[in-house]
């Protein structure tokens, strides 16, 4: 009785470790690289190329309608980069790209300080091609950028516009010209031999970079975090405040061209995107036999996105109103959910360690 | 729930799996030794936590932040919380009751690395701090019985002066001097990567004199010694963190006696690869004769015989960085930040988990033992 009770027991093992699937974090890495990440950084250089473009000829002739191509080719590169603002490993987190790209938030107000005198000093220097290469983030960021073409701009188009507005004006073009550059660099980084992609590509046999592909994939999973912990500490918690009364409306990201939500959409997009791309989260998350956690991710995104999407106020509107606000908690809730579920159940499932003592060590 | 039997089967090593475990593996009664340790709950609240490692939670005291290291004092009723770095506190502990009976504050211009020792005879409390201007490191002296107050500093004899253990003289202090330069100002950012020098110094507390200063080859610069265990023949077991490219083959744990050679503790290439350049913690089991190393990273346990250096085999767990010895000669208890607390003995085989883990339950770095 007890050899076959240990017969038993060992074809049970056996059958176990033969069962037993494992997701290809190769794969993940590769699909999330090549699927997600450097389409994105594609599409921004076209965008921000878009944005000089109509800049400069807004700037060239100011009038309502170029205001209006121009703002609009403005979100167009927001869109994006709020997408990539979800992958921030690789090229884009060295010699502070992250902030060149985006300088946001600027807690102590010492971007805006810095861009008020830029624009009272008005340095020629800062228009000519490269002009702004090694300034401060305060004269590069589309945050700049944002505040130049949202705050006062009527006031170019008008038929004698100051030499300030006619100034910022192309400051706001040189700065787009200088975030096309930005994307040129980070996307050679990732495709340039011996770049970036060969170090994701390559990681299962380990490199300078990556000690094995797990190791990429957690890259993955942990901006994965980062972009939803960010979401509800930055973009939500900063503007709700602990009340109503405490609201701060213009804590809230990119409240100027009233896009703070379409912001989050953005971030959520890609989220959905790394989830969803072929040989992604989701299937990685099915190789490990963890069928329904995969499609309640991707559900749990799509609800968050759809959420988000609801823009008939924007953020900052919303924060000090109080049925609007409670909509703002709900998609609060609902990105929690998605951490929750990222840092718990996909980091378990998929034996990628997100944990508490390996992060950040000591 | 495949969720909690896999985190389980994890954290159990793969020996639990089939059928190797036989049942609560059987141990000669031993006398209770808690465990104390900083730990964060399912809603981040920060605490400092006595248990005993098969039972339950005796008590919890919230902290104002992130807790690191714990000094015991003599009598083992009064324990010191450091702050995690860069922290300016540390919570003086009643150990029976949890009751936070005062708090240090470090002096201007400094801050703590998270790690101190209470003197042998209890009177004083030793804690590594930066000098955070200068960037210089500096071994802060409290005087215990006289309401904690400041009674004096000496050089660490290096730059990030992290964990610091007696020699059994109770006259020297060894310091793991990370060699890592930060500023309050830049967070956690490291400021020399290229040019940091890490050492393990041994001072003469009286004279504030260095009897010996441990530093490995030049190559190996960036392998910042953080973490350090003295056994009762006065060995130290160091552990380290490397700062370099992730395809470097390098050592994580030594051991070294002042004034005499370094050995290296070297684990098979493919497990050596898993730790991920970062030991978490290390600690000699009640013997003295048996070297153990978390890789939090890596999510595995490593033990070592320190006379010859032999490698005794490794424990999977995720998470895993608390470590402390268990009473039985060669067993040590960790705990991980999932909450688990196991037993592991690599000398006879065989782990456990200790507890049953508590949802969202963090525990942190480092466990202290209570004897």
């Amino acid at each position: 009785m007890l050899t076959r009770a240990l017969v038993t027991l060992l074809s049970f093992c056996l059958a176990a470790t033969v069962a037993r699937a494992e997701p290809d974090f190769g794969e993940l890495a590769q699909a999330v690289t090549d699927g997600v990440i450097i389409p994105a950084y594609r599409d921004l250089m076209a965008k921000e190329v878009a944005l000089a473009d109509t800049a400069s000829a807004f700037c060239a002739a100011p009038d309502a309608a170029g205001l209006a191509k121009t703002r609009a080719a403005f979100h167009a590169v927001m869109d994006v980069w709020q997408r990539l603002q979800s992958f921030s490993y690789g090229p884009v987190t060295e010699n502070g790209r992250e902030s060149r790209f985006f300088f946001w938030p600027d807690k102590g107000g010492v971007g805006a300080r810095q861009l008020k005198r830029a624009l009272k000093k008005r340095d020629p220097a800062l228009l000519a091609p490269g002009g702004l290469a090694g300034k401060s983030v305060a004269l590069q960021s589309l945050a700049a950028v944002e505040r130049i073409l949202f705050s006062s701009a009527e006031a170019m188009t008008e038929p004698n516009a100051s030499d300030y507005h006619r100034y910022a004006c192309r400051l706001a073009a040189s700065m787009a010209r200088f975030q096309e550059d930005l994307a040129a660099q980070v996307l050679d980084d990732w495709l340039r031999a011996g770049g970036f992609r060969d170090a994701v590509l390559s990681a299962a046999d380990g490199n300078e970079l990556y000690y094995d592909d797990r190791d990429a994939a957690t890259d993955v999973l942990k901006s994965l975090s980062g972009v939803f912990d960010a979401a509800i500490k930055l973009k939500l918690d900063r503007p709700l405040g602990k009340s109503l009364e405490d609201a701060r409306p213009r804590r809230a990201e990119s409240w100027r061209s009233r896009r703070s939500l379409a912001n989050i959409a953005a971030n959520l997009e890609s989220a959905l995107a790394v989830t969803t791309v072929p040989g992604g989260l989701a299937d990685q998350l099915r190789n490990a036999g963890a069928e329904a956690l995969a499609d309640g991710f991707t559900g749990a995104i799509e609800q968050a996105l759809e959420r988000a999407r609801d823009d008939a106020m924007p953020l900052h509107d919303a924060v000090t109103e109080i049925r609007p606000r409670f909509r703002i908690e709900v998609l609060r809730e609902k990105i929690l959910g998605l951490h929750l579920l990222v840092n718990e159940a996909i980091a378990v499932e998929l034996g990628i360690n997100l944990g508490f003592n390996a992060r950040d060590g000591d | 729930m495949t969720l909690n039997r896999r985190r389980f089967l994890s954290a159990a090593g793969g020996a639990l799996a089939c059928g190797v475990w036989i049942g609560p593996i059987a141990q000669a009664a031993q006398p209770p030794r808690h465990i104390l340790s900083c730990g964060t709950d399912k809603d981040k609240n920060h605490f400092v936590a006595r248990f005993d490692p098969s039972g339950p939670l005796l008590w919890r005291q919230p902290l104002p932040g992130r807790g690191h290291g714990i000094a015991v004092r003599r009598s083992g009723s009064v324990a010191a919380v450091f702050a995690r770095r860069p922290g300016t506190y540390v919570g003086i502990i009643d150990s029976d009751t949890g009751q936070r009976v005062m708090d240090i504050t470090s002096p201007q211009g400094r801050h703590y690395y998270g790690h101190g020792v209470y003197s042998a005879d209890g009177r004083y409390l030793l804690a590594g701090e930066n000098d955070y201007e200068s960037g210089d490191g500096v071994v802060a002296v409290y005087d215990a019985v006289d309401g904690y107050k400041r009674a004096g500093e000496f050089p660490s004899h290096g730059t990030g002066p992290h964990q610091i253990a007696w020699l059994p003289d109770g006259k020297t202090l060894a310091i793991a001097n990370g060699g890592i330069r930060t500023h309050p100002d830049h967070g956690r950012t490291k400021l020399n990567l290229d040019s940091m020098r890490p050492n393990l110094a041994f001072v003469d507390v009286a004279s504030g004199q260095a009897v010996d200063v441990m530093e490995l080859e030049p190559g190996w610069h960036q392998l910042s010694i953080r973490h350090i265990a003295v056994n009762v023949s006065g060995d130290v077991a160091f552990a380290m963190q490397f700062q370099g490219g992730k395809s470097a083959k390098v050592p994580l744990v030594g051991v070294h006696r002042p004034g005499g050679p370094t050995r290296l503790l070297r684990a098979p290439g493919p497990i050596e690869r898993k730790l991920r350049h970062y030991i978490g913690s290390v600690a000699f089991d009640t013997s003295g004769r048996v070297v153990a190393a978390t890789a939090p990273r890596g999510g595995l346990a490593v033990f070592w015989n320190a006379a010859d250096g032999r490698f005794l085999g490794h424990l999977k767990a995720r998470d895993v960085c608390g470590l402390a010895p268990a009473a039985e000669p060669g067993a040590f208890v960790l705990t991980t930040g999932d909450g688990t607390v196991l037993r592991h003995n690599p000398v006879r085989g065989g782990s456990r988990p200790a507890t049953t883990p508590v949802g969202g339950m963090h525990w942190d770095n480092h466990a202290a033992i209570l004897f």
